[in-house]
């Protein structure tokens, strides 16, 4: 006891001053973190995955201050929270597209496009469009219908560089490369993607090129051929702002709820997301079940030592690494080349949980009835799979039914990481509302009571299948 | 009914075999009951899911009706319809009631309609006396009630033999008598049964013929008076002497004198020789405080066995010199041993000295 005290007492003093200490919040990605950053960076950043949650964090005071892409404050617009720049242009950086190494080709043509769109002044342009919101006369070519696809990765959610609404992408970035491709003679594609996924994703000829608001730096230059730059970006630093108001409880949710689901019909952004979630989990849990089963048949089988020692090893890696990981390794490696959607790849990677989840409940639920039951069965006249249908199944399934639903519940919950590889699901969705209008607490609240309410349910209906089939 | 000719069935263990019996032959017929022991690992039950078709033997012949059932493309399943099994531990069904569990088999098997087979499965309880249990479930009942359910549901099918697996072994004193009471009545029905147990009682009480098994063979079959009160060969009177009689050892000079009188007492009321409780304890105390040794460690070996009358023997090991009548002996004790007794004997046997005594008749 008294070494538990003193270790608690250990780390309470390591951590304390962190404590006192002023805070700077630092996005992940972000350009402070390259090697041969001009600027030390602060002492023990807290780093954030996103923006929203930095700006989020600032307000409620987790942070001091936050550095950021200095092109955040134009997303702001209306709902900057009342925050105060405190310094600008830090760590000067350019933003170019990323090509495949060794695609000079492209690469020049891009760069003479550049060139030329710059000396006859569209590019300053189309940064007064997107940067300066200016109304602009700028025709933008629509797709040519030349032979062949330009394939471009571009964001959904990074205004004012590109972002999706009603199904289009718009900004910045879709600008230059509609003009591009209809330069080149190509048909655009637009693709979806993470900055992370893009070095696989181009070196597997998937996409084309990345316009994703991408740093150039030596470390990325060393896996992907960058252009000339078309965006020269900073980092600026933003600390609260002492006036911070607070306007109560329900008048925060009624404007959260005007603004996170009915301005510009985000409901359909939540509705789609809920959808992916239950599409996932369901084929996860169904395909699951299959596969899962048909596995725990085998382990009867012939071949039984051999499928039960596969199912042990199985087990292992499946307890062993966390599903997050095993999802960025199926997207980012196993099917890096495929044109696999990101959501069939979280398809997968759930049903191979689910498999293994089930299997494992089928088997060690038949394990646990006593052998002498099939034997009395067999001894009444029945044949094997009589007496597994009438005798051991109805009595596993009473111990299976429990196991099962805890892990289909755990399955919808778990659906949430495939956010990581660009899938929107319900919680990437509360993640896209939260960065257009930057505020955390009614989307994450909205989220939390969906999700609760579809466990709810699932479970309500398992309770009502073990009560039917337990008949007493 | 059963025919069983060079039954043989060995185990394999990697590469080592080991024989579980061989060389069988024995008949069962209609309306016989037969009782199979011997002792543990003789492969009794072995040889009853042989005669069931759970375990296929290597070798043998069994006829079944006149079928050679281990001929190839014998419908087993069909086979088995005709024959019940009752387990040691019950193996009821626990997720359907005690009613369902009879008419499980009937309904599913046979395409018996619910309510018949209801109608039908309540006549069974009503006759192991079960009548009231129907909707219960298996975890409700007692080991007894178990049992007898257990033998309702085999009844359901209308077997023409029923074997049972140490039927009563799980139960205590009071359930095995249920048990044994409903395999009795059905054995005064006619029905055909093979009874693998350790217990003599249940033999005595049910059975009509006895199958002796026996460092892997059938060692001995005969009637049960036969067998019981007359084996042939060596290792059937050990194993009949051993089953019918108590032995009890004494190692050192400090021992439990209660502990002894309570095994002599468990003994007298488990064979119904209460009336002889009295006369054994104290022909036991009088010879052990006043005729052994008075220097010296004792070993002594007690071995009480019957029949009609009881009969004790006492040996002292290392002991070369008459125990009873040898000088400066206790004559009141000896009066008192002899006063209960029909016949006392005191004769050496190599280096141990033996007593035996036989006790006079008690109604």
């Amino acid at each position: 006891m008294q070494k538990l005290l003193s270790i608690a007492i250990f780390f309470l003093a390591a951590w304390a001053p962190g404590l006192y200490a002023q805070t700077t919040g630092v996005q992940t990605g972000s350009v402070v973190f390259s090697v041969g950053a001009e600027k030390e960076l602060p002492q023990n950043p807290l780093v954030f995955n996103g923006t929203t949650e930095m700006l989020r964090a600032l307000e409620i005071g987790k942070v001091d201050r936050i550095m950021v892409d200095s092109s955040i404050i134009l997303g702001l617009g209306d709902h900057l929270p009342a925050v105060n720049v405190a310094e600008t242009g830090l760590f000067p950086y350019d933003v170019a597209a990323a090509l495949k190494k060794g695609n000079t080709v492209l690469c020049e043509e891009f760069d003479s496009f550049l060139a030329e769109i710059k000396s006859n002044g569209i590019h300053q342009l189309l940064l007064d469009r997107w940067f300066h919101e200016k109304d602009v006369e700028l025709e933008i070519p629509e797709a040519a219908q030349g032979d062949g696809e330009f394939k471009v990765a571009v964001s959904r959610a990074n205004y004012p560089f590109s972002y999706l609404d009603n199904g289009r992408f718009f900004g910045f970035e879709p600008d230059l490369a509609r003009m591009f491709a209809h330069r080149i003679g190509r048909k655009i594609v637009f693709r979806e993607y993470e900055v992370a996924a893009v070095s696989a994703a181009l070196k597997a000829g998937v996409i084309d090129a990345a316009l994703l608001d991408i740093p150039v730096t030596w470390e990325r230059s060393e896996e992907v051929l960058f252009t000339d730059s078309y965006y020269h970006d900073s980092i600026i630093i933003l600390e609260r702002s002492t006036e911070a108001s607070d306007d109560g409880l329900i008048s925060e949710i009624k404007r959260g709820f005007q603004n996170d689901v009915l301005e510009q019909g985000r409901y359909k952004l939540i509705l789609g997301g809920l959808f992916n979630t239950l599409l996932m989990s369901f084929l996860a849990i169904l395909l699951g079940t299959i596969f899962g089963g048909l596995m725990a048949w085998r382990c009867y089988g012939r071949n039984r030592k051999h499928w039960r020692a596969f199912l042990e090893a199985f087990g292992k890696l499946m307890h062993g690494v966390p599903l997050l990981v095993i999802l960025l390794l199926m997207y980012y490696v196993v099917f890096a080349g495929s044109s696999l959607s990101a959501l069939m790849v979280a398809v997968m990677t759930f049903t191979i949980y689910m498999t293994y989840a089930c299997c494992d409940i089928f088997v060690s639920s038949i394990d646990s009835i006593p052998e002498g039951q099939m034997k009395a069965a067999i001894s009444l006249g029945f044949n094997e799979i009589q007496g597994f249908r009438y005798v051991v199944f109805p009595q596993a399934l009473q111990r299976i039914l429990p196991a099962y639903e805890s892990e289909s519940i755990s399955i919808v919950k778990e659906s949430s990481i495939a956010g990581f590889i660009a899938v929107t699901d319900l919680t990437k969705a509360i993640d896209v509302i939260q960065s257009n209008t930057f505020d955390a607490f009614f989307p994450l609240i909205s989220g939390a009571l969906i999700y609760f309410v579809i466990c709810m349910l699932i479970s309500r209906h398992f309770r009502w299948v073990l009560k039917k089939i337990s008949r007493r | 009914m059963i025919k069983v000719e060079g039954l043989s069935k060995t185990y394999r263990q990697g590469n080592k075999v080991f024989p579980v019996f061989s060389g069988v032959n024995c008949e069962i017929n209609k309306g016989d009951v037969v009782g199979i022991i011997g002792p543990s690992g003789c492969g009794k039950t072995t040889f009853t899911q042989c005669l069931m078709t759970l375990v296929s033997p290597d070798s043998g012949q069994i006829w079944f009706d006149g079928q050679d059932i281990l001929a190839p493309k014998v419908d087993l399943n069909r086979v088995r319809k005709k024959m019940g099994m009752v387990f040691q531990d019950f193996n009821l069904f626990p997720h359907l009631s005690v009613l369902d569990n009879i008419t499980l088999a009937p309904v599913k098997l046979e395409g018996i309609p619910v309510e018949q087979a209801e109608e039908e499965a309540k006549k069974f309880l009503k006759e192991v006396g079960l009548a009231e249990c129907a909707s219960l479930y298996p975890d409700q009942l007692s080991g007894g009630q178990k049992q007898r359910v257990a033998i309702a549901r085999c009844l359901a099918m209308h077997p023409d033999i029923i074997f049972f697996d140490e039927p009563t072994s799980a139960l205590d004193t009071a359930k095995k008598k249920e048990v044994a009471s409903v395999i009795k009545k059905l054995a005064q029905q006619g029905m055909t049964m093979v009874i693998v147990t350790h217990e003599h009682k249940l033999v005595q009480r049910v059975c009509n013929r006895i199958f002796f098994f026996c460092q892997g063979e059938l060692y001995e079959q005969g009637t049960v008076e036969e067998v019981f009160g007359s084996p042939k060969r060596m290792l059937t009177r050990a194993f009949v002497q051993t089953i019918f009689g108590m032995n009890y050892q004494i190692n050192s000079r400090d021992y439990d004198l209660y502990n002894l009188n309570s095994e002599l007492e468990l003994y007298c009321t488990n064979n119904g020789l209460s009336a002889y409780i009295n006369s054994l304890e104290l022909v036991c105390e009088e010879v052990l405080t006043n005729f052994l040794p008075f220097s010296g460690n004792i070993y002594v070996k007690l071995k009480v066995a019957y029949n009609n009358t009881p009969a004790l023997t006492i040996l002292q090991e290392d002991c070369s010199e008459p125990i009873l009548e040898k000088e400066g002996a206790d004559e009141i004790s000896l009066m008192l041993i002899k006063g209960v007794c029909s016949s006392v004997t005191d004769y050496q046997n190599g280096f141990s000295r033996v007593l035996t005594f036989e006790f006079n008749p008690q109604n």
